[in-house]
């Protein structure tokens, strides 16, 4: 699953984490980045109401990646509201597809030691932390002394999936983390990784899905989030 | 506890946030789910619920819910709940649905009070503000990750729990303003009292 470039470079490269066949109305093969292309029209198994707070009188009906509206995804939200949850895990699987077809070959990595285990939080940037409140979310990120995962929240309890997935408890919930796309997905030549974070709380309804792009410069660097 | 009024208040909210789903379904966790969030935990847990047969309304079998139970149980997870409705006979009336709605208030009713020891002497809207988040978060992350709202809660400073009680996505603007709307009543119902 890879597209073809040339040889001493490494290819941008897609995993089971990349989910968007599975999201269609008709089950396409993502084989070839030809593949790819094709999802980004291709039916989604349901259509979704949706909403931008800034026009709320507005509604529109989407069922493709590419009938969302231009802007910020996270601000639409669903009618009915319960639906939020599905529709987060399809944009971000909408958001892999766009990154996956303009990624390019790297020609070096330093990621190729990660591993999802139980170190991966001490790894991790605090930004990939399942957080629910927004005043919290604000203090997290203006604490420099907090700088990885671990620190946000003390993890509990790990169920490795897979090579590339893994699911972290959390006094409180959980983050079930899954490898989506390894490639260059800024331009710079060095391999980035796409990966979302489904988070779930314990005992009540909020869920999310949130997809993340980092990447490492260096061999003893830190792992660095791009978007 | 919640008076009538409030308890009936508190549904209709939650059937405008959460949704009622009358058939069994697939949660984000890939639990069977049924009416307002609440869990079946297996098939003879979902025999103790009163289903019916969606097109006679004539009361399930015990064997009709394991077929429906089976039948959702192995589909993908985190799909509208609408998507699980092809894989089901079965579901659950209104009156069904409160009643299990009821127990779930109750249930997080006696959690609240153990977050806020003093929930009972709180105003109806800061009551009512409370219900719609622990029903979405979770006794365990509210009382754990949640540290600035829950200080202006406990020190009874409504307007400042309303300026802290936002979720992040995917929770929608609108009940994020509802929460605020209901704490901010509160803090000025409370002002005006306080005013000699």
């Amino acid at each position: 699953m890879s597209c073809s470039v040339d040889k001493t470079e490494i290819p941008a490269t897609w995993y089971s984490g990349y989910k968007m066949p599975q999201l269609l109305e008709k089950n396409i093969e993502a084989k070839s980045i030809d593949d790819i292309k094709l999802l980004v029209n291709s039916k989604w198994y349901t259509e979704f109401t949706i909403v931008n707070p800034a026009a709320p009188d507005t509604k529109y009906t989407v069922n493709t990646c590419s009938s969302i509206p231009d802007g910020n995804i996270q601000k639409l939200y669903t009618i009915p509201e319960r639906s939020n949850s599905a529709f987060m895990d399809i944009t971000a699987m909408c958001q892999a597809t766009s990154y996956i077809l303009k990624g390019k070959a790297s020609t070096q990595t330093f990621l190729n030691n990660l591993v999802f285990d139980k170190s991966l939080p001490d790894k991790l940037p605090k930004r990939i932390a399942m957080v629910t409140s927004v005043t919290e979310y604000r203090k997290l990120f203006n604490d420099k002394n907090i700088k990885y995962w671990s620190q946000v929240l003390e993890i509990t309890g790990i169920d490795i999936n897979g090579a590339g997935h893994a699911t972290y408890q959390t006094n409180g919930g959980a983050q079930e983390l899954e490898l989506v796309a390894k490639g260059d997905f800024n331009g710079d030549k060095i391999e980035d990784i796409l990966l979302t974070s489904r988070d779930s709380v314990e005992d009540g309804s909020y869920s999310a899905t949130r997809l993340f792009m980092f990447t490492k410069l260096s061999n003893d660097g830190d792992i660095i989030f791009l978007q | 506890m919640l008076t009538a009024n409030e308890k009936k208040l508190l549904r209709k909210k939650l059937d405008t946030y959460e949704g009622t789903i009358p058939h069994m379904y697939l949660d984000s966790k890939g639990y069977i789910t049924v009416g307002i969030g609440h869990l079946i935990t297996s098939v003879a847990n979902a025999q103790l619920i009163s289903f019916v047969d969606a097109k006679t309304n004539k009361k399930a079998t015990a064997a009709e819910i394991k077929t429906d139970y089976d039948n959702v149980i192995k589909q993908t997870n985190n799909r509208v709940a609408s998507y699980y409705k092809k894989y089901t006979a079965l579901k659950i009336t209104q009156s069904e649905i409160d009643k299990l709605t009821n127990k779930h208030i109750d249930t997080f009713y006696k959690e609240l009070k153990r977050i806020y020891t003093s929930f009972d002497t709180y105003p109806s809207e800061v009551r009512l503000a409370l219900f719609d988040l622990i029903f979405n978060l979770g006794m365990t992350d509210l009382r754990n990750n949640w540290p600035t709202f829950n200080k202006h809660i406990k020190a009874l400073d409504w307007q400042k729990a309303a300026n802290n009680s936002s979720r992040k996505p995917p929770v929608s603007a609108a009940r994020n303003k509802y929460v605020k709307g209901l704490l901010e009543k509160a803090a000025q119902t409370t002002k005006i009292k306080a005013t000699p």
